[in-house]
């Protein structure tokens, strides 16, 4: 079957005033929220993000909307249509990515409006050959893991994570509450992050 | 799969389950509470009300880029228009007395014409140049607006 476009013409999809209005709403929750979800989705994504970061994740977001390409519906919060399409966004950039493809400087170059270039590399790994990537995310792994070496419970809900386990399958599985998995998952957010901050440093360091 | 043991796993790329961790880490995200997020942004050094902000002005910069990328757009496809019409051959009254009078009944005949062409600025149809009346019956007969003109289809003639 034909996959139907999502696009809503251009004249219907969300008018660029009543998507500031939208933005300018959010609360600041709300905004801290958004970032760190497009943070974490562009690190999931790896050599997929081709040196793009959270911001222009973000962008392409807001962008999608004012195009109608990703259509809000208003039945949904702003924010959670954010959210949505972030996600979606992120999935079909892990799906275009071919691994085997070079890239030249000027691809993963940004110029800015203003005319000011930034180049990301640092933030990607992407100048690695492949063994070398699939070393760094075993490493990476193994580091996380090792935060929780004597917390058997979050070794598991990681396990599950490895295995994309939904949360439900998760705590399914390991007889946990949903109050107790979200526990859980805080606990390897919170002490994941720092470490997180650190391997960026090292990547841009070199 | 057992009940109250180890997790089972699938066997996958290192690549992908990093991903798959950061992912479900990402959805953790999503769902907590604002105390945990403002909490976990404080611990990481950052000031929530200036991250905030930072956040709000990408975004803002997103709707900006949008509509500034539709106006060059819109410049740009009216400019060829223009000069599109500008090559076509017109047959127009070669007096600019005439073709100020061949303007002025039809903006009569038609007054939703004349609040469409004429901008405040020249309300007073005489404030018009003859450059901008030429401009304004070519575009009028692209619109068909002086097929019904008697007195123009004689001129044609």
């Amino acid at each position: 079957m034909k996959q139907m476009s999502r696009r809503v013409p251009e004249e219907i999809a969300a008018g660029s005033d009543e998507v500031e209005e939208a933005v300018k709403r959010l609360s600041r929750p709300q905004l801290l929220r958004l970032e760190n979800y497009a943070k974490k989705r562009i690190r999931g994504l790896g050599r997929a993000n081709e040196g793009r970061d959270h911001n222009d994740l973000m962008q392409e977001a807001i962008t999608r909307t004012l195009t109608g390409q990703r259509h809000w519906n208003k039945s949904v919060t702003f924010v959670v249509h954010l959210f949505g399409v972030i996600q979606s966004i992120s999935n079909h950039w892990g799906e275009q990515f071919d691994p085997e493809s070079a890239q030249l400087e000027s691809e993963i170059t940004r110029t800015s409006p203003e005319g000011k270039d930034s180049f990301h590399l640092h933030d990607a790994p992407s100048t690695l050959p492949n063994a070398e990537h699939v070393l760094s995310a075993k490493q990476e792994i193994e580091r996380i893991e090792s935060l929780f070496a004597k917390d058997q419970k979050a070794l598991d809900v990681i396990g599950g994570w490895r295995s994309e386990m939904t949360g439900p399958e998760i705590q399914e599985v390991l007889e946990i509450s949903k109050t107790e998995y979200e526990t859980i998952a805080r606990k390897i957010r919170r002490n994941v992050q720092p470490l997180r901050a650190q391997t960026t440093e090292q990547n841009k360091n070199g | 799969m057992p009940k109250g043991g180890t997790v089972p796993k699938k066997p996958q790329s290192y690549e992908k389950e990093l991903q798959a961790i950061m992912y479900a880490l990402a959805e953790s995200v999503a769902e907590a509470s604002d105390e945990d997020i403002l909490t976990e942004m404080q611990e990481e050094g950052e000031n929530p009300e200036v991250a905030a902000e930072r956040v709000r002005n990408v975004l803002l910069g997103a709707v900006k880029d949008f509509r500034q990328r539709r106006l060059v757009e819109a410049q740009r496809q009216y400019e060829l228009h223009i000069a599109t019409m500008e090559k076509k051959n017109y047959i127009l009254p070669t007096s600019t007395g005439e073709r100020r009078k061949l303007l002025d009944l039809v903006l009569s005949r038609q007054p939703v014409m004349r609040s469409a062409l004429l901008t405040s600025q020249y309300r007073d149809f005489k404030d018009l140049t003859d450059d901008d009346v030429g401009s304004y019956l070519r575009q009028l007969q692209e619109l068909g607006a002086l097929d019904d003109i008697s007195e123009f289809a004689e001129e044609k003639k």
